[in-house]
């Protein structure tokens, strides 16, 4: 079956690549052929100057992640009969929120030095902590916390795929989020405490917006959208709360909890305080002027607010139930 | 590779096997680089793999036509049986300006000694 290819093209060290564009290639793929056998025939075959990472060819090396059309995926565990049949069309391309060095190549340095920020390594106590004679025991449940985790093969798709990202290149991202969670969850952990305070800062867990698209792209299952909300309910266990993400969601909770609903307009205040939230006087103005504020309810206790509560109580009355509960 | 000199080998197939990798080590001396660049040029490592690979397949091939006996998966179907006698020892092949040459090191073992396999 002949196929057709686009593949974005890109070396800013060439007169006629200094601009990106794309090229046309064409292939005869045979059943069962992957997107990045494709492309080594093409590299191999048709022109050598066409860059692409590859290494292992069964999706555990994570080098191989490329926009096909319009998603990204990794090349080798993407066939390319069945995706040319669904857009009937073949268009490769970098992956997104990084920069392109060549064709497909993208820097990967800052999506390392996220990394090294959440110092992806156990940090044991450094002495045995008094009564402790033996090794920690890990049961299956500690390692199941964590389990997804330490699935990651560092492809990048997440980052690729992330709208947070996409808006503030500061964000650690889902893939350095979800390592940090490995290293949290971890019941050998010492330092959790001390991580959660350095995530909760700006740029950290508080970033993500929750649009699940590191989840859905993720060609391991690492969920890393899980990871960050576990960080972020343990970071608010801990009591780290000083900070406009735990305000926000206590400020959301205290809403509900007193008049039954979401009172979107006094969010703000609650969230960055009263002086922070004069400087967000130009962006309301904004707002308004697309008809996107939320106005104040004249009346905003719902009817039946005692259910709300009800459900509250419930709540907290299940958790004090947990905590009873001795561990393990 | 697949055809001359596979787990069962003999010695006219690796004979060929031999005669056709020297021409292909031969052809590789005319290799051209398309790709002229110096940036993020993949076309680069991928012909001096090729270089490597075919030393590598020329060192297996002669290797293997010299070992007249059947060791794990060097089995010779010209040649059934293990021989410690004359083949308990590691095969060496030295390059040195472009000629290829076979020398032997003797297996040193300590606790266990190797024995035929007996399944």
């Amino acid at each position: 079956m002949k196929i057709d290819l686009k593949i974005r093209r890109f070396n800013p060290t060439t007169k006629n690549g200094r601009e990106p564009y794309y090229q046309a290639y064409s292939i005869e793929a045979s059943e069962g052929m992957t997107v990045l056998e494709a492309l080594m025939s093409i590299a191999a075959a048709q022109d050598p100057t066409l860059s692409f990472r590859r290494s292992c060819r069964s999706s555990i090396c994570g080098s191989c992640a490329i926009k096909i059309n319009g998603f990204t995926k990794l090349a080798c565990s993407t066939q390319i009969i069945p995706e040319h049949e669904k857009a009937h069309e073949m268009v490769l391309e970098p992956i997104a929120n990084h920069t392109v060095l060549k064709d497909l190549i993208v820097d990967f340095d800052p999506f390392w030095k996220k990394l090294d920020k959440v110092k992806p390594y156990l940090m044991p106590p450094e002495t045995q902590p008094e009564g402790r004679t033996k090794e920690v025991h890990i049961s299956e449940k500690d390692a199941e916390a964590i389990d997804h985790a330490q699935k990651c093969i560092m492809c990048g798709s997440c980052n690729s795929e992330c709208n947070a990202l996409e808006i503030e290149k500061k964000y650690l991202g889902p893939a350095a989020l979800a390592k940090a969670w490995r290293f949290v969850g971890d019941v050998r952990e010492e330092g959790g405490r001390k991580r959660l305070g350095r995530l909760s800062d700006d740029h950290g867990i508080w970033d993500c917006v929750r649009c699940v698209h590191c989840v859905e792209y993720c060609p391991k299952g690492v969920e890393p959208l899980t990871a960050i909300e576990r960080l972020r309910s343990r970071a608010i266990q801990e009591g780290i709360k000083d900070n406009h993400g735990a305000k926000h969601v206590e400020a959301m909770v205290n809403s509900v909890k007193k008049v039954g609903r979401l009172d979107e307009a006094a969010m703000t205040f609650k969230t960055l305080g009263l002086l922070r939230s004069l400087g967000m006087i130009p962006f309301g103005l904004k707002m308004e002027m697309h008809g996107k504020m939320p106005h104040p309810h004249l009346f905003p206790q719902i009817k039946k607010i005692d259910e709300v509560r009800t459900i509250y109580a419930e709540i907290k009355r299940k958790n004090k139930n947990a905590k009873k509960k001795p561990k393990g | 590779m697949v055809k001359h000199c596979s787990v069962f080998r003999d010695k006219t197939e690796l004979e060929q096997g031999v005669a056709k990798m020297a021409e292909l080590r031969q052809r590789f001396k005319k290799v051209v680089l398309k790709d002229r660049t110096d940036y993020y040029n993949t076309e680069l490592p991928s012909v001096l793999e090729l270089g490597n690979m075919l030393d590598i397949a020329y060192s297996t091939l002669i290797g293997a036509l010299a070992r007249e006996e059947s060791r794990g998966a060097h089995t010779r179907t010209d040649f059934p049986k293990r021989n410690d006698e004359k083949w308990m020892q590691h095969t060496l092949v030295t390059k040195k300006d472009d000629t290829f040459s076979l020398s032997y090191k003797d297996v040193s073992f300590t606790k266990y000694e190797p024995t035929e396999r007996k399944y």
